[in-house]
């Protein structure tokens, strides 16, 4: 099977999953109570992600040519993705996560208005696009998964 | 009448009261200008009827400057000149061309937009347009109904562009001028030589030769240089048997200040967040209300003023091979485009063939810079006429305008929620993209201004300190904005003939 054909399928399967997770979180009232980790909050945020190969891609350069990216951890990272649409890891629960995308909509609206934008590999996106893109590559490494 | 010089007698000496020298889109419209009139018109054309090889050879030169283009190509000369090939791209230059920019060094015509105003509803017809419609884009919408693109109106704007046929000024003018008693059109008459008075003030006559012979002579009361963008700079300074830097050129600036449209085809790609993006206004000729037009995307005057770029337009290009195999679309649910996740990753093959990326094709005004210009060469053509070296220097500031040119759409389609940008100018800034290329419109080497210390003609088109020779054509043009040149051009020429007619007889 290709590498993009997996990625696809194993995408699919996790965003199935993490569906009825927070289905059944936000169905039993327990929305408030369950708190994700890094991992789950970085495989919901990188799922707003339509095409992983190229987000990786991006996200790899922006991690070698970015000084700022370099050295973050994926926590680290997971963080300041989450910043980006002012949200902070301890006041998250997966309710607020899966109901999030709007926000990064708004944010990525807001970076290509006031031009917070990054040029990466002959792309141009925004400042929190780049973020996410970091956070795919950072997360499909953490999980053996090196782009 | 036409006049196939290579039938005259050697020596044969003619008169006129005007003689045009070029027979290209400004030598043909001031001559139809005279049409039905008392005026002796006589129209020189070097070439005849159809393109042929001698006589287009007449064009070669040496481009030692950048970018590469071909001398003997772009131009095209017989009857008709240039607007044989010439892709009918239609626009007035804005009011701010015309304007001294003063981060702009040596922009600044001597006539403003409204002056040129009358003079290219004029023109409008004569190149074969429709309605003159260029700043309503609603009067457009409201018959095709297609929308226009939500942009920030501080970065870019969508503008108006008409399309001509396009007009071949040969073909569609050839009757008339050939039913006109009063005009004489010689085909196959090259101009050798401006002949002047002692002090090079008057020009007495010219000295006129086919390839094979006859040579001939001619006199007239006045002479109109109407050549081209690098010929017209060419006749001035071969035409030096008394001025010895060439007629008009007594403070060396004939042929300096030369420049043409910088432009990148494409300068980037747009993926597309969803492909169903309808970009029908820009990206298909619109035949309505008698004219045809499609839409551009170009500067706003507030953005250039802000933040002092050249003016630029560009053009949304469908169908072509994409540059790159990426695809874009990573950003669709971000973009929320609805159903977005339902048509990702495998379908590339199927959206490259339907298109569902467009090329932003840029059209940017280069810096005028007098020490880009054409000089004489060594080398001679068939007459023994020294050719032309062209240097075209471009500035650094060109590429910069160019890299922000290309931000600001990069920006405005990812603003928008329609898509996002690549291109080679995003991953080096310090370099011109392959892909940049000439516009084939050249401009600026007998540039009209107010002061013959700083241009070669003034603003009645004469040429400084010469009473009866005068200059048409792109070569005027101090600043070229981002407008193809036609329209201005024609402009340009009845403008002028409406001065010629109102001088003393």
């Amino acid at each position: 099977m290709k590498q993009k054909t997996m990625l696809k399928s194993r995408r699919a399967f996790l965003k199935t999953g993490i569906f009825i997770t927070g289905a059944v979180a936000i169905g039993t009232g327990l929305n408030y109570a369950i708190r994700p980790d890094t991992q789950s909050i970085a495989s919901i945020l990188t799922h707003y992600l339509d095409y992983p190969d190229l987000a990786i891609q991006l996200g790899s350069s922006l991690i070698e040519n970015e000084p700022g990216l370099a050295q973050l951890t994926i926590e680290q990272m997971t963080e300041l993705a989450l910043q980006d649409v002012g949200l902070q890891k301890d006041q998250l629960t997966y309710y607020s996560l899966l109901t999030n995308i709007d926000n990064y909509r708004k944010a990525i609206h807001k970076d290509f208005d006031v031009e917070n934008i990054v040029l990466v590999d002959g792309w141009v996106i925004s400042r929190t696009e780049g973020h996410l893109c970091a956070l795919l590559y950072l997360y499909e490494n953490a999980n053996g998964r090196p782009a | 009448m036409f006049i196939d010089a290579r039938e005259l007698d050697q020596g044969q000496h003619i008169e006129a009261d005007i003689c045009i020298i070029g027979a290209g889109a400004a030598g043909i419209t001031i001559a139809r200008e005279y049409i039905g009139s008392s005026t002796k018109v006589v129209l020189l054309e070097s070439g005849g009827l159809d393109i042929d090889q001698k006589t287009q050879s007449l064009y070669e030169g040496e481009n030692i400057g950048m970018p590469s283009f071909k001398l003997v190509r772009n131009r095209l000369r017989f009857f008709g000149g240039t607007t044989n090939h010439w892709a009918g791209h239609c626009r007035p230059l804005d009011p701010i061309d015309f304007e001294k920019r003063n981060w702009l060094p040596h922009s600044g015509w001597p006539i403003t937009r409204s002056d040129l105003d009358p003079f290219y509803h004029r023109a409008q017809p004569i190149v074969g347009l429709g309605p003159y419609e260029y700043e309503n884009l609603e009067f457009w919408q409201s018959q095709i109904n297609q929308p226009d693109l939500p942009v920030n109106e501080n970065r870019l704007k969508t503008v108006v562009y008409n399309q001509s046929p396009p007009t071949r000024f040969g073909k569609q003018y050839r009757q008339e001028l050939k039913d006109a008693s009063n005009i004489d059109v010689y085909l196959y008459a090259n101009v050798l030589d401006i002949l002047s008075n002692e002090s090079a003030t008057q020009v007495t006559g010219l000295k006129v030769a086919c390839i094979d012979g006859p040579e001939f002579s001619l006199s007239a009361r006045t002479f109109v240089l109407a050549t081209g963008g690098m010929e017209n700079a060419r006749l001035l300074l071969l035409s030096n048997s008394v001025a010895k830097n060439g007629l008009g050129n007594d403070n060396d600036l004939v042929g300096r200040y030369f420049m043409d449209h910088l432009l990148l085809r494409p300068g980037a790609d747009i993926s597309f967040s969803d492909p169903r993006l309808n970009l029908h206004l820009y990206d298909a000729v619109h035949e309505v209300a008698g004219g045809r037009m499609f839409a551009i995307l170009a500067s706003p005057e507030v953005l250039l003023r802000k933040e002092k770029l050249n003016n630029f337009r560009m053009h949304l290009i469908k169908a072509r091979p994409k540059t790159t195999d990426a695809d874009g679309r990573i950003f669709s649910q971000l973009d929320a485009v609805p159903g977005a996740e339902e048509h990702i990753l495998d379908d590339l093959p199927e959206r490259k063939k339907n298109h569902d990326f467009i090329s932003l094709h840029l059209v940017l005004e280069p810096s005028p810079d007098p020490d880009s210009r054409i000089t004489l060469s060594e080398k001679t053509d068939l007459f023994g006429q020294q050719k032309i070296n062209v240097n075209w220097q471009i500035k650094d500031k060109d590429l910069s305008n160019a890299n922000r040119a290309m931000e600001l759409a990069a920006i405005e389609f990812g603003r928008m929620g329609l898509g996002r940008a690549y291109g080679e100018i995003f991953k080096d800034s310090s370099h011109w993209p392959r892909t940049m290329e000439a516009g084939k419109h050249h401009c600026g080497t007998t540039r009209m201004t107010d002061n013959p210390q700083t241009g070669v003609a003034d603003r009645n088109c004469k040429v400084n300190n010469i009473s009866n020779l005068y200059v048409t054509g792109s070569s005027l043009f101090p600043t070229i904005g981002y407008a193809n040149p036609t329209l201005t051009i024609v402009a340009l020429a009845l403008r002028l003939s409406d001065h010629l007619k109102g001088l003393p007889a």
